[in-house]
């Protein structure tokens, strides 16, 4: 049913375009919306015309960022010899939370999916090669990746203010000596991260997968199969 | 009131899409309800219950909630009936398979039971896993298999595959190959080797098809006739975006 107001409408009809979000879900956010403040509506929209105005993504690692080259990429702090791999700028915050992990980024901007019509050629895989050695040729790599940020969040207020530059110096370039690949464990993961092993099998550089397995608090006896086996090749002496 | 059946049985994973915070909607091949889709509730989340089990290509049990007014089903559970040992771990193995399970998905209907084309998958599956030294030649071999499931049985003979001089024809109307002399309406010409060799994929066992050995040359062209083929007999519904990424693929592999 439509609304009687052509402006309800139409952002009923704007909302619903958003992934997940269906019509009835629309309907009830802009019920909501028609609720508050004004003020609030407009932080609102302002926020939405920011993101699309003012995030840009890094020239180096490709995540979405204020300023580029982003606070990562221009930190003195920052190891220089480790770059690790991610699908997306969501996933380089979960690693960031974990605080276990100083070195550089490369955000791929999706992964290899044969069955999505998604190659090598739609990702930044091509850059990461150039990042390893600038003499990689250029190629069609990135063509498809997106320009513009996505619905990922843009890097938290926390990680810039301790990755901020501490002077207009760039940091000194640095060989890269290894590679981690923190993509996700499954078809399209395994597919991307074999992709990357031949692409950059012959640089001198090491490459490795962060671990898969059972996850903290799981249990045992409820894993399946493959995980179980995942779990028992990647074990560790205690 | 719509019935509501709990069905038990085993099942191909054919393909996977994200659907709301942490679901996914599941295409599988079953053995007793033919294809169907299902939604795995929570199967993102890193303690899902259904773990690995709904990867593409997995061969899994599943239970499931069946309601024939809806067209999207309810996954209960699903645990593996068999793991791979080496699929997942090579490159050429996984373009392969999701190269199986793309075509599998695209040409058949919706809740067709056909256990023979079940049975034929898993097979293929498996042998790709197991097989060290030549799994190209599978590729083939299961595109000329699951045609002749579907009803389009290449017609090979004996007589005509050994009138063959140095060069024939495949028929992309049956099938079959024939003399020079004797050329089809709708053909595709070939060499001699490449013609047999079409022809023994086309009648051999899965366990006889893996002995074979082609040069790189006869192999890319039978996979030109098994292609052209298929495409003869479903064209609009022959998958086109796995074949595009796996050629960027096979370019690295090359290099």
């Amino acid at each position: 049913m439509q609304f009687t107001s052509e402006s309800v409408e139409t952002l009923v009809e704007e909302l619903a375009k958003l992934p997940t979000i269906g019509r009835k879900t629309a309907q009830r956010l802009t019920n909501h919306v028609l609720k508050m403040p004004r003020a609030e509506v407009e932080a609102l929209a302002s926020a939405l015309v920011d993101v699309k105005d003012q995030v840009m993504q890094c020239s180096t690692c490709f995540v979405v960022t204020d300023q580029d080259p982003c606070p990562i990429c221009s930190s003195h702090r920052r190891s220089r010899a480790t770059i690790c791999v991610v699908e997306e700028s969501s996933d380089l915050l979960a690693i960031e939370r974990t605080g276990d992990y100083n070195g550089l980024y490369h955000v791929l901007g999706g992964v290899i999916s044969p069955l999505d019509g998604v190659g090598p050629d739609d990702l930044r895989i091509r850059e990461l090669a150039q990042r390893i050695d600038p003499s990689f040729p250029d190629g069609p790599s990135g063509d498809g990746a997106p320009d513009a940020p996505s619905s990922d969040a843009a890097p938290d207020a926390d990680a810039s203010d301790t990755d901020a530059p501490e002077g207009d110096d760039a940091p000194e370039p640095v060989p890269v000596e290894e590679v981690i690949l923190a993509v996700n464990p499954n078809v399209e993961g395994d597919t991307t991260a074999y992709y990357i092993a031949q692409l950059l099998e012959p640089f001198d550089v090491a490459l490795t997968r962060i671990a898969r397995g059972l996850p903290i608090g799981g249990d045992l006896e409820y894993a399946d199969e493959a995980t179980l086996a995942r779990a028992l090749e990647g074990r560790g002496a205690v | 009131m719509a019935q509501r059946d709990i069905v038990r049985t085993e099942a191909v994973v054919l393909r996977g899409l994200d659907y709301s915070e942490s679901s996914r909607i599941v295409t599988l091949l079953t053995r007793e309800r033919g294809k169907i889709a299902v939604l795995a509730k929570g199967a993102r989340r890193t303690k899902s219950k259904f773990g690995a089990t709904l990867q593409p290509m997995a061969h899994t049990q599943v239970v499931f909630y069946y309601k024939p007014t809806r067209s999207l089903q309810m996954l209960s559970e699903s645990s593996h009936v068999s793991t791979y040992r080496t699929l997942s771990d090579d490159l050429l193995k996984i373009t392969l398979g999701l190269r199986m399970v793309e075509l599998t998905d695209a040409l058949l209907s919706d809740e067709n039971p056909q256990p023979s084309i079940f049975e034929l998958l898993v097979a293929v599956l498996h042998r790709l896993d197991a097989e060290e030294e030549r799994p190209r030649v599978l590729w083939p071999f299961f595109q000329l298999r699951l045609a002749e499931a579907l009803g389009v049985a290449p017609a090979i003979r004996r007589d005509r595959v050994e009138a063959i001089d140095e060069v024939g024809w495949l028929s992309l109307a049956d099938g079959g190959v024939y003399p020079i002399d004797a050329r089809p309406s709708t053909a595709r010409k070939a060499s001699r080797t490449a013609l047999r060799a079409y022809a023994v994929i086309a009648r051999a066992r899965l366990s006889a098809v893996r002995r074979m050995h082609m040069e790189p040359e006869v192999h890319r062209t039978v996979q030109e006739l098994v292609d052209a083929y298929l495409r003869h007999h479903f064209d609009e519904s022959i998958p086109d975006r796995c074949r595009t990424v796996l050629a960027q693929l096979r370019d690295v592999a090359a290099s």
